[in-house]
Protein backbone atom coordinates (compact mmCIF):
# COMPACT_ATOMS: atom_id res chain seq x y z
CA UNK A 1 0.00 0.00 0.00
CA UNK A 2 1.56 3.27 -1.10
CA UNK A 3 -1.16 5.44 0.30
CA UNK A 4 -3.01 5.26 3.58
CA UNK A 5 -6.79 4.89 3.42
CA UNK A 6 -9.33 5.02 6.21
CA UNK A 7 -11.84 2.15 6.21
CA UNK A 8 -15.51 3.10 6.14
CA UNK A 9 -18.73 1.13 5.70
CA UNK A 10 -21.89 2.05 3.76
CA UNK A 11 -23.38 3.04 7.14
CA UNK A 12 -20.56 5.41 8.10
CA UNK A 13 -19.66 6.72 4.64
CA UNK A 14 -21.93 9.75 4.51
CA UNK A 15 -20.97 10.94 7.99
CA UNK A 16 -17.30 10.65 7.14
CA UNK A 17 -17.72 12.46 3.83
CA UNK A 18 -19.71 15.20 5.55
CA UNK A 19 -16.87 15.59 8.04
CA UNK A 20 -14.42 16.06 5.16
CA UNK A 21 -16.79 18.53 3.49
CA UNK A 22 -16.95 20.50 6.73
CA UNK A 23 -13.15 20.50 6.78
CA UNK A 24 -13.27 22.13 3.31
CA UNK A 25 -11.71 19.20 1.49
CA UNK A 26 -12.12 19.05 -2.28
CA UNK A 27 -13.48 15.81 -3.75
CA UNK A 28 -11.01 14.54 -6.34
CA UNK A 29 -12.46 11.25 -7.55
CA UNK A 30 -13.28 7.64 -6.78
CA UNK A 31 -11.33 4.55 -7.77
CA UNK A 32 -12.75 1.06 -7.96
CA UNK A 33 -11.21 -2.36 -7.89
CA UNK A 34 -12.75 -5.83 -7.80
CA UNK A 35 -11.94 -7.81 -4.63
CA UNK A 36 -13.84 -11.01 -5.39
CA UNK A 37 -16.83 -12.07 -7.45
CA UNK A 38 -19.26 -10.35 -5.09
CA UNK A 39 -17.24 -7.52 -3.62
CA UNK A 40 -16.20 -4.21 -5.08
CA UNK A 41 -13.70 -1.97 -3.30
CA UNK A 42 -14.27 1.77 -3.64
CA UNK A 43 -11.73 4.45 -2.80
CA UNK A 44 -12.86 8.03 -2.27
CA UNK A 45 -10.02 10.51 -2.80
CA UNK A 46 -10.11 14.00 -1.30
CA UNK A 47 -7.73 16.91 -1.56
CA UNK A 48 -7.07 18.70 1.68
CA UNK A 49 -4.50 21.18 0.48
CA UNK A 50 -6.86 24.01 -0.39
CA UNK A 51 -5.62 26.12 2.47
CA UNK A 52 -1.96 26.08 1.65
CA UNK A 53 -0.14 28.92 0.00
CA UNK A 54 2.86 27.19 -1.49
CA UNK A 55 3.90 23.82 -0.15
CA UNK A 56 7.48 24.13 -1.34
CA UNK A 57 8.39 27.70 -0.57
CA UNK A 58 6.27 28.35 2.50
CA UNK A 59 5.72 25.06 4.31
CA UNK A 60 5.17 26.96 7.54
CA UNK A 61 2.09 28.53 5.97
CA UNK A 62 0.36 25.16 5.66
CA UNK A 63 -2.43 25.03 8.19
CA UNK A 64 -3.28 21.39 7.69
CA UNK A 65 -1.78 18.04 8.60
CA UNK A 66 -1.55 16.06 5.38
CA UNK A 67 -2.34 12.37 5.65
CA UNK A 68 0.27 11.66 3.02
CA UNK A 69 2.96 13.68 1.30
CA UNK A 70 0.62 14.80 -1.43
CA UNK A 71 -2.02 16.35 0.80
CA UNK A 72 -4.75 13.80 0.16
CA UNK A 73 -7.24 11.90 2.29
CA UNK A 74 -8.47 8.51 1.09
CA UNK A 75 -11.49 6.50 2.25
CA UNK A 76 -11.78 2.79 1.46
CA UNK A 77 -15.07 0.90 1.43
CA UNK A 78 -15.85 -2.69 0.43
CA UNK A 79 -19.38 -3.15 -0.88
CA UNK A 80 -21.53 -6.07 -1.92
CA UNK A 81 -22.24 -5.66 -5.63
CA UNK A 82 -25.90 -6.56 -5.09
CA UNK A 83 -26.56 -3.94 -2.43
CA UNK A 84 -27.27 -0.27 -3.22
CA UNK A 85 -24.39 2.04 -2.37
CA UNK A 86 -25.10 5.40 -0.72
CA UNK A 87 -24.40 8.24 -3.11
CA UNK A 88 -22.27 11.09 -1.78
CA UNK A 89 -23.56 13.48 -4.45
CA UNK A 90 -25.92 15.07 -1.93
CA UNK A 91 -22.76 16.34 -0.20
CA UNK A 92 -20.46 16.67 -3.22
CA UNK A 93 -22.57 17.12 -6.35
CA UNK A 94 -19.43 16.62 -8.45
CA UNK A 95 -19.45 12.91 -7.47
CA UNK A 96 -22.46 12.37 -9.71
CA UNK A 97 -20.41 11.61 -12.84
CA UNK A 98 -17.98 9.19 -11.25
CA UNK A 99 -20.81 7.36 -9.48
CA UNK A 100 -22.60 7.00 -12.81
CA UNK A 101 -19.37 5.81 -14.40
CA UNK A 102 -19.04 3.20 -11.63
CA UNK A 103 -22.57 2.02 -12.37
CA UNK A 104 -21.64 1.62 -16.04
CA UNK A 105 -18.38 -0.16 -15.51
CA UNK A 106 -19.13 -2.36 -12.52
CA UNK A 107 -22.88 -2.90 -12.70
CA UNK A 108 -23.57 -1.70 -9.15
CA UNK A 109 -26.30 0.73 -8.08
CA UNK A 110 -25.97 4.00 -6.18
CA UNK A 111 -28.97 5.09 -4.14
CA UNK A 112 -30.03 8.72 -4.28
CA UNK A 113 -28.27 9.88 -7.43
CA UNK A 114 -29.68 13.26 -8.53
CA UNK A 115 -28.80 12.52 -12.16
CA UNK A 116 -28.99 8.79 -12.85
CA UNK A 117 -28.07 7.48 -16.31
CA UNK A 118 -29.00 3.97 -15.09
CA UNK A 119 -25.91 2.31 -16.49
CA UNK A 120 -26.08 4.16 -19.80
CA UNK A 121 -23.64 7.04 -19.37
CA UNK A 122 -21.07 5.43 -21.66
CA UNK A 123 -22.64 2.14 -22.62
CA UNK A 124 -25.16 1.54 -25.35
CA UNK A 125 -28.46 -0.18 -24.56
CA UNK A 126 -27.38 -3.52 -26.03
CA UNK A 127 -24.45 -3.91 -23.59
CA UNK A 128 -25.65 -6.32 -20.94
CA UNK A 129 -22.51 -7.04 -18.92
CA UNK A 130 -20.49 -4.60 -16.87
CA UNK A 131 -17.14 -4.49 -18.69
CA UNK A 132 -14.93 -4.26 -15.60
CA UNK A 133 -16.90 -6.76 -13.51
CA UNK A 134 -17.58 -9.29 -16.21
CA UNK A 135 -19.85 -11.58 -14.23
CA UNK A 136 -22.15 -8.69 -13.40
CA UNK A 137 -25.13 -7.56 -15.39
CA UNK A 138 -25.57 -3.87 -16.03
CA UNK A 139 -28.59 -2.75 -14.05
CA UNK A 140 -31.05 -0.59 -15.91
CA UNK A 141 -34.20 -0.28 -13.78
CA UNK A 142 -36.07 1.73 -16.40
CA UNK A 143 -35.30 -0.80 -19.13
CA UNK A 144 -36.20 -3.68 -16.80
CA UNK A 145 -39.51 -2.05 -15.90
CA UNK A 146 -40.26 -1.49 -19.57
CA UNK A 147 -39.50 -5.14 -20.37
CA UNK A 148 -41.73 -6.28 -17.48
CA UNK A 149 -44.56 -4.10 -18.67
CA UNK A 150 -44.14 -5.38 -22.25
CA UNK A 151 -44.34 -8.93 -20.88
CA UNK A 152 -47.50 -8.03 -19.01
CA UNK A 153 -49.03 -6.54 -22.14
CA UNK A 154 -48.28 -9.69 -24.11
CA UNK A 155 -49.84 -11.87 -21.41
CA UNK B 1 -42.34 23.08 -17.74
CA UNK B 2 -43.77 26.42 -18.82
CA UNK B 3 -44.97 27.17 -22.34
CA UNK B 4 -41.91 29.35 -22.94
CA UNK B 5 -39.50 26.51 -22.20
CA UNK B 6 -37.65 24.88 -25.08
CA UNK B 7 -35.04 22.12 -25.14
CA UNK B 8 -32.13 22.81 -27.48
CA UNK B 9 -29.55 20.13 -28.27
CA UNK B 10 -25.92 21.31 -28.31
CA UNK B 11 -23.43 18.99 -29.98
CA UNK B 12 -22.15 16.32 -30.36
CA UNK B 13 -21.12 18.02 -33.63
CA UNK B 14 -20.80 21.76 -33.13
CA UNK B 15 -18.45 24.36 -34.69
CA UNK B 16 -16.82 25.24 -31.35
CA UNK B 17 -16.38 21.67 -30.16
CA UNK B 18 -13.26 19.89 -31.38
CA UNK B 19 -14.63 16.70 -29.82
CA UNK B 20 -18.11 15.24 -29.39
CA UNK B 21 -20.05 16.32 -26.32
CA UNK B 22 -23.82 16.56 -26.20
CA UNK B 23 -25.64 18.88 -23.81
CA UNK B 24 -29.39 19.34 -23.69
CA UNK B 25 -30.16 22.95 -22.82
CA UNK B 26 -33.48 23.89 -21.32
CA UNK B 27 -34.05 27.52 -22.29
CA UNK B 28 -36.68 30.12 -21.52
CA UNK B 29 -36.54 32.64 -24.34
CA UNK B 30 -32.80 33.29 -24.67
CA UNK B 31 -31.89 32.28 -21.10
CA UNK B 32 -30.55 28.85 -20.21
CA UNK B 33 -32.32 27.41 -17.17
CA UNK B 34 -30.94 23.86 -17.20
CA UNK B 35 -28.27 21.69 -18.80
CA UNK B 36 -27.98 17.90 -18.97
CA UNK B 37 -24.80 16.38 -20.43
CA UNK B 38 -24.64 13.20 -22.45
CA UNK B 39 -21.32 11.40 -22.77
CA UNK B 40 -20.15 8.20 -24.40
CA UNK B 41 -19.43 9.18 -28.01
CA UNK B 42 -15.70 8.44 -27.78
CA UNK B 43 -15.52 6.00 -24.86
CA UNK B 44 -12.78 3.48 -25.74
CA UNK B 45 -12.32 1.55 -22.49
CA UNK B 46 -8.56 2.13 -22.52
CA UNK B 47 -8.27 1.37 -18.80
CA UNK B 48 -9.27 -2.23 -19.46
CA UNK B 49 -6.22 -2.74 -21.67
CA UNK B 50 -4.14 -3.35 -18.52
CA UNK B 51 -5.36 -6.93 -18.79
CA UNK B 52 -3.75 -7.49 -22.18
CA UNK B 53 -0.78 -5.08 -22.28
CA UNK B 54 2.07 -5.33 -19.81
CA UNK B 55 2.99 -2.36 -17.65
CA UNK B 56 5.71 -1.19 -20.05
CA UNK B 57 3.43 -1.36 -23.08
CA UNK B 58 0.80 0.58 -21.12
CA UNK B 59 3.02 3.68 -21.28
CA UNK B 60 2.17 3.92 -24.97
CA UNK B 61 -1.51 3.26 -24.30
CA UNK B 62 -1.85 6.00 -21.66
CA UNK B 63 -0.20 8.45 -24.06
CA UNK B 64 -3.07 7.83 -26.41
CA UNK B 65 -5.71 8.70 -23.82
CA UNK B 66 -5.21 12.28 -24.97
CA UNK B 67 -3.06 13.54 -27.81
CA UNK B 68 -2.74 17.07 -26.58
CA UNK B 69 -1.14 16.14 -23.26
CA UNK B 70 0.14 12.66 -24.06
CA UNK B 71 3.53 13.23 -22.46
CA UNK B 72 1.94 14.29 -19.17
CA UNK B 73 -0.23 11.17 -19.02
CA UNK B 74 2.87 9.04 -19.45
CA UNK B 75 4.71 11.14 -16.88
CA UNK B 76 1.97 10.54 -14.28
CA UNK B 77 1.71 6.83 -15.04
CA UNK B 78 5.49 6.32 -14.85
CA UNK B 79 5.76 8.31 -11.63
CA UNK B 80 3.01 6.21 -10.01
CA UNK B 81 4.77 2.97 -10.97
CA UNK B 82 8.19 4.29 -9.97
CA UNK B 83 6.79 5.20 -6.53
CA UNK B 84 5.31 1.73 -6.21
CA UNK B 85 8.59 0.06 -7.19
CA UNK B 86 10.70 2.32 -4.98
CA UNK B 87 12.80 3.80 -7.76
CA UNK B 88 13.41 7.39 -8.85
CA UNK B 89 14.17 8.51 -12.37
CA UNK B 90 17.64 10.10 -12.72
CA UNK B 91 17.88 13.91 -12.36
CA UNK B 92 18.40 14.55 -16.08
CA UNK B 93 15.32 12.48 -16.89
CA UNK B 94 13.31 14.48 -14.35
CA UNK B 95 14.34 17.75 -16.01
CA UNK B 96 13.63 16.40 -19.48
CA UNK B 97 10.18 15.30 -18.33
CA UNK B 98 9.50 18.86 -17.19
CA UNK B 99 10.71 20.30 -20.51
CA UNK B 100 8.49 18.07 -22.65
CA UNK B 101 5.54 18.45 -20.26
CA UNK B 102 5.77 22.23 -20.42
CA UNK B 103 6.04 22.13 -24.21
CA UNK B 104 2.77 20.21 -24.19
CA UNK B 105 1.23 22.75 -21.83
CA UNK B 106 2.21 25.57 -24.17
CA UNK B 107 0.86 23.97 -27.32
CA UNK B 108 -2.33 22.91 -25.55
CA UNK B 109 -2.95 26.42 -24.22
CA UNK B 110 -2.15 28.01 -27.58
CA UNK B 111 -4.53 25.64 -29.30
CA UNK B 112 -7.19 26.53 -26.76
CA UNK B 113 -6.56 30.29 -26.95
CA UNK B 114 -7.06 30.05 -30.72
CA UNK B 115 -10.26 28.03 -30.40
CA UNK B 116 -11.53 30.36 -27.69
CA UNK B 117 -10.96 33.41 -29.91
CA UNK B 118 -12.74 31.55 -32.70
CA UNK B 119 -15.68 30.84 -30.36
CA UNK B 120 -16.43 34.54 -29.99
CA UNK B 121 -15.66 35.30 -33.62
CA UNK B 122 -12.12 36.74 -33.45
CA UNK B 123 -10.79 34.81 -36.45
CA UNK B 124 -7.51 36.70 -36.90
CA UNK B 125 -6.40 36.06 -33.29
CA UNK B 126 -7.31 32.41 -33.76
CA UNK B 127 -4.94 32.27 -36.75
CA UNK B 128 -2.19 34.11 -34.89
CA UNK B 129 -2.23 31.77 -31.89
CA UNK B 130 -2.11 28.74 -34.14
CA UNK B 131 0.69 30.28 -36.17
CA UNK B 132 2.97 30.75 -33.16
CA UNK B 133 1.96 27.31 -31.87
CA UNK B 134 3.92 25.86 -34.78
CA UNK B 135 7.16 26.87 -33.03
CA UNK B 136 6.30 24.41 -30.24
CA UNK B 137 5.24 21.68 -32.62
CA UNK B 138 8.56 22.08 -34.45
CA UNK B 139 10.46 21.78 -31.16
CA UNK B 140 8.52 18.62 -30.26
CA UNK B 141 9.22 17.09 -33.65
CA UNK B 142 12.91 17.99 -33.57
CA UNK B 143 13.50 16.70 -30.04
CA UNK B 144 11.16 13.71 -29.81
CA UNK B 145 10.56 12.75 -33.42
CA UNK B 146 6.81 13.41 -33.26
CA UNK B 147 4.65 16.50 -33.07
CA UNK B 148 1.97 15.23 -30.70
CA UNK B 149 2.55 11.73 -29.28
CA UNK B 150 6.11 12.09 -28.03
CA UNK B 151 6.70 8.63 -26.49
CA UNK B 152 9.69 9.83 -24.49
CA UNK B 153 8.73 8.45 -21.07
CA UNK B 154 9.48 4.95 -19.86
CA UNK B 155 9.17 3.48 -16.40
CA UNK B 156 12.44 4.52 -14.75
CA UNK B 157 13.31 7.53 -16.90
CA UNK B 158 13.17 8.81 -20.47
CA UNK B 159 14.20 7.39 -23.84
CA UNK B 160 15.61 10.50 -25.48
CA UNK B 161 18.19 13.11 -24.61
CA UNK B 162 18.87 16.67 -25.76
CA UNK B 163 22.19 17.50 -27.39
CA UNK B 164 23.86 20.89 -26.63
CA UNK B 165 23.15 22.24 -30.16
CA UNK B 166 19.49 21.21 -29.79
CA UNK B 167 19.31 23.13 -26.53
CA UNK B 168 20.72 26.28 -28.19
CA UNK B 169 18.26 25.91 -31.07
CA UNK B 170 15.34 25.42 -28.65
CA UNK B 171 16.25 28.55 -26.73
CA UNK B 172 16.18 30.51 -30.01
CA UNK B 173 12.76 29.14 -30.98
CA UNK B 174 11.43 29.92 -27.51
CA UNK B 175 12.54 33.55 -27.96
CA UNK B 176 10.56 33.75 -31.21
CA UNK B 177 7.56 32.19 -29.49
CA UNK B 178 7.80 34.63 -26.60
CA UNK B 179 7.97 37.56 -29.03
CA UNK B 180 4.81 36.29 -30.73
CA UNK B 181 3.01 35.97 -27.39
CA UNK B 182 4.02 39.46 -26.30
CA UNK B 183 2.63 40.87 -29.54
CA UNK B 184 -0.70 39.19 -28.83
CA UNK B 185 -0.97 40.28 -25.20
CA UNK B 186 -2.82 43.52 -25.83
CA UNK B 187 -5.01 42.04 -28.52
CA UNK B 188 -6.13 39.14 -26.39
CA UNK B 189 -6.32 40.68 -22.95
CA UNK B 190 -7.07 44.38 -23.47
CA UNK B 191 -9.34 44.35 -26.50
CA UNK B 192 -12.81 45.79 -25.91
CA UNK B 193 -14.57 43.05 -27.90
CA UNK B 194 -12.78 40.23 -26.09
CA UNK B 195 -13.65 41.68 -22.71
CA UNK B 196 -17.23 42.32 -23.75
CA UNK B 197 -17.68 38.67 -24.73
CA UNK B 198 -15.84 37.10 -21.78
CA UNK B 199 -15.97 39.34 -18.70
CA UNK B 200 -18.69 38.42 -16.19
CA UNK B 201 -19.68 35.43 -18.33
CA UNK B 202 -19.71 31.88 -16.90
CA UNK B 203 -19.07 33.01 -13.35
CA UNK B 204 -17.83 30.39 -10.87
CA UNK B 205 -17.37 31.60 -7.31
CA UNK B 206 -14.41 30.56 -5.19
CA UNK B 207 -16.53 28.40 -2.87
CA UNK B 208 -18.40 26.76 -5.75
CA UNK B 209 -15.11 25.92 -7.45
CA UNK B 210 -14.08 23.96 -4.35
CA UNK B 211 -17.44 22.29 -3.73
CA UNK B 212 -17.84 21.28 -7.36
CA UNK B 213 -14.34 19.83 -7.55
CA UNK B 214 -13.00 22.13 -10.29
CA UNK B 215 -9.43 21.59 -11.49
CA UNK B 216 -6.66 23.51 -13.23
CA UNK B 217 -7.26 26.94 -14.79
CA UNK B 218 -10.98 26.64 -13.95
CA UNK B 219 -10.02 26.36 -10.27
CA UNK B 220 -7.21 28.92 -10.39
CA UNK B 221 -9.39 31.35 -12.36
CA UNK B 222 -11.68 31.38 -9.30
CA UNK B 223 -8.91 32.37 -6.94
CA UNK B 224 -7.49 29.07 -5.67
CA UNK B 225 -3.72 28.80 -5.58
CA UNK B 226 -3.77 25.10 -6.39
CA UNK B 227 -1.46 23.53 -8.91
CA UNK B 228 -0.10 20.00 -8.65
CA UNK B 229 3.30 21.26 -9.76
CA UNK B 230 3.56 22.85 -6.30
CA UNK B 231 4.04 19.35 -4.93
CA UNK B 232 7.36 19.28 -6.72
CA UNK B 233 7.08 16.07 -8.75
CA UNK B 234 9.65 15.52 -11.54
CA UNK B 235 12.02 18.51 -11.36
CA UNK B 236 9.46 21.18 -10.36
CA UNK B 237 10.92 21.12 -6.89
CA UNK B 238 14.18 22.53 -8.27
CA UNK B 239 12.61 25.11 -10.57
CA UNK B 240 11.19 28.50 -9.82
CA UNK B 241 7.55 27.58 -10.29
CA UNK B 242 4.75 29.92 -9.19
CA UNK B 243 1.07 29.15 -9.94
CA UNK B 244 -0.89 31.67 -12.01
CA UNK B 245 -4.05 32.72 -10.16
CA UNK B 246 -6.91 35.08 -11.09
CA UNK B 247 -9.79 36.00 -8.83
CA UNK B 248 -12.70 37.01 -11.07
CA UNK B 249 -14.02 33.48 -11.74
CA UNK B 250 -15.33 34.30 -15.24
CA UNK B 251 -14.33 33.22 -18.75
CA UNK B 252 -11.91 36.13 -19.01
CA UNK B 253 -10.12 35.07 -15.80
CA UNK B 254 -9.73 31.52 -17.09
CA UNK B 255 -8.35 32.80 -20.40
CA UNK B 256 -5.93 35.06 -18.55
CA UNK B 257 -4.66 32.16 -16.42
CA UNK B 258 -3.92 30.14 -19.54
CA UNK B 259 -2.31 33.07 -21.32
CA UNK B 260 0.12 33.76 -18.49
CA UNK B 261 0.75 30.04 -17.97
CA UNK B 262 2.14 29.94 -21.52
CA UNK B 263 4.64 32.66 -20.64
CA UNK B 264 5.50 30.99 -17.33
CA UNK B 265 5.95 27.61 -19.03
CA UNK B 266 8.51 29.22 -21.35
CA UNK B 267 10.41 30.50 -18.32
CA UNK B 268 10.34 27.02 -16.78
CA UNK B 269 11.65 25.43 -19.98
CA UNK B 270 14.45 27.99 -20.25
CA UNK B 271 15.41 27.45 -16.63
CA UNK B 272 15.34 23.66 -17.04
CA UNK B 273 17.42 23.81 -20.24
CA UNK B 274 20.01 26.04 -18.63
CA UNK B 275 20.27 23.86 -15.55
CA UNK B 276 19.98 20.44 -17.19
CA UNK B 277 22.06 18.13 -14.94
CA UNK B 278 24.37 15.42 -16.25
CA UNK B 279 23.25 11.90 -15.41
CA UNK B 280 21.94 8.66 -16.87
CA UNK B 281 18.54 8.75 -18.56
CA UNK B 282 17.06 5.66 -16.91
CA UNK B 283 17.47 3.50 -13.84
CA UNK B 284 17.14 -0.27 -13.77
CA UNK B 285 13.61 -1.39 -13.00
CA UNK B 286 13.49 -4.11 -10.30
CA UNK B 287 11.02 -6.82 -11.37
CA UNK B 288 7.29 -6.26 -11.59
CA UNK B 289 5.19 -3.77 -9.64
CA UNK B 290 3.22 -4.94 -6.62
CA UNK B 291 0.78 -2.92 -4.49
CA UNK B 292 -1.42 0.13 -4.87
CA UNK B 293 -0.42 3.70 -5.67
CA UNK B 294 -1.96 7.03 -6.56
CA UNK B 295 -0.24 9.91 -8.28
CA UNK B 296 -1.29 13.39 -9.43
CA UNK B 297 0.29 15.74 -11.93
CA UNK B 298 -0.81 18.99 -13.52
CA UNK B 299 -2.08 18.72 -17.08
CA UNK B 300 -2.80 21.84 -19.16
CA UNK B 301 -6.47 21.43 -18.18
CA UNK B 302 -5.77 20.69 -14.54
CA UNK B 303 -5.14 17.91 -12.09
CA UNK B 304 -4.62 14.46 -13.60
CA UNK B 305 -5.05 11.54 -11.21
CA UNK B 306 -3.92 7.91 -11.60
CA UNK B 307 -4.81 5.00 -9.34
CA UNK B 308 -2.87 1.81 -10.06
CA UNK B 309 -3.16 -1.62 -8.47
CA UNK B 310 -0.56 -4.23 -9.30
CA UNK B 311 -0.15 -7.85 -8.24
CA UNK B 312 3.52 -8.66 -8.86
CA UNK B 313 2.98 -9.85 -12.44
CA UNK B 314 3.78 -7.85 -15.56
CA UNK B 315 0.07 -7.10 -16.02
CA UNK B 316 -1.54 -4.50 -13.79
CA UNK B 317 -4.70 -5.49 -11.98
CA UNK B 318 -6.43 -2.14 -12.29
CA UNK B 319 -5.71 1.33 -13.58
CA UNK B 320 -8.09 4.22 -13.08
CA UNK B 321 -7.56 7.62 -14.64
CA UNK B 322 -9.39 10.79 -13.62
CA UNK B 323 -8.79 13.53 -16.12
CA UNK B 324 -9.34 17.25 -15.45
CA UNK B 325 -12.24 17.68 -17.87
CA UNK B 326 -14.11 14.96 -15.97
CA UNK B 327 -13.68 17.14 -12.87
CA UNK B 328 -14.68 20.32 -14.70
CA UNK B 329 -18.00 19.06 -16.13
CA UNK B 330 -19.97 19.58 -12.86
CA UNK B 331 -18.67 23.20 -12.53
CA UNK B 332 -19.65 23.74 -16.18
CA UNK B 333 -23.20 22.55 -15.45
CA UNK B 334 -23.26 25.05 -12.61
CA UNK B 335 -22.02 27.96 -14.77
CA UNK B 336 -24.53 27.51 -17.58
CA UNK B 337 -27.96 28.13 -15.97
CA UNK B 338 -28.74 31.83 -16.13
CA UNK B 339 -26.51 32.58 -19.11
CA UNK B 340 -27.72 33.77 -22.51
CA UNK B 341 -27.78 31.30 -25.37
CA UNK B 342 -25.12 33.14 -27.48
CA UNK B 343 -22.69 32.87 -24.53
CA UNK B 344 -23.01 29.08 -24.30
CA UNK B 345 -20.14 28.24 -26.72
CA UNK B 346 -17.80 30.64 -24.91
CA UNK B 347 -18.65 29.17 -21.50
CA UNK B 348 -18.41 25.55 -22.66
CA UNK B 349 -15.03 26.24 -24.23
CA UNK B 350 -13.79 28.11 -21.16
CA UNK B 351 -13.18 24.83 -19.29
CA UNK B 352 -11.14 23.59 -22.27
CA UNK B 353 -13.15 20.38 -22.63
CA UNK B 354 -11.18 17.33 -23.75
CA UNK B 355 -13.69 14.57 -24.30
CA UNK B 356 -11.32 11.82 -25.41
CA UNK B 357 -9.52 12.34 -22.08
CA UNK B 358 -12.78 12.37 -20.16
CA UNK B 359 -14.20 9.19 -21.61
CA UNK B 360 -10.92 7.33 -22.15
Amino acid sequence: MFFEAKDVTPETLLAEVQRLANARCRFVTMSQTVVDENTLRLFYHFDENLTMSDLRHNPEMCVWSPTDAKGMVHLRMDVDKNMPIPSISSIYFCAVLIENETQDQFGVRFAGLPLDYQGGMYLEGEVTHAPYFTMTTVRRPAAAAKAESAKGDQA
Amino acid sequence: MSNRTTVIPFGPQHPVLPEPLHIKFVVEDETVVGAIPQLGFVHRGLESLVRTKDYNQMVFVVERICGICSCIHANCYCNALENMMGITAPPRAQFLRVIWSELHRIHSHLLWLGLFADAFGFESVFQQFWRIREHVMDICEATAGNRVILSVNVVGGVRRDLAPDQIRWMLGRLDELQKGMRELTNTMLDDYTVQERTRGIGYLSKDDARLLGAAGPTLRGSGWEIDERMHGYAAYNDLNFIPVVENDGDCYARAKVRFYEVLHAMDLIREALNRLPESELTVKVPGNPDGEAVFRVEQPRGELFYYIRANGTKYLERMRVRTPTFANVPPLLHMLPGCKLPDVPVIVLSIDPCISCTER
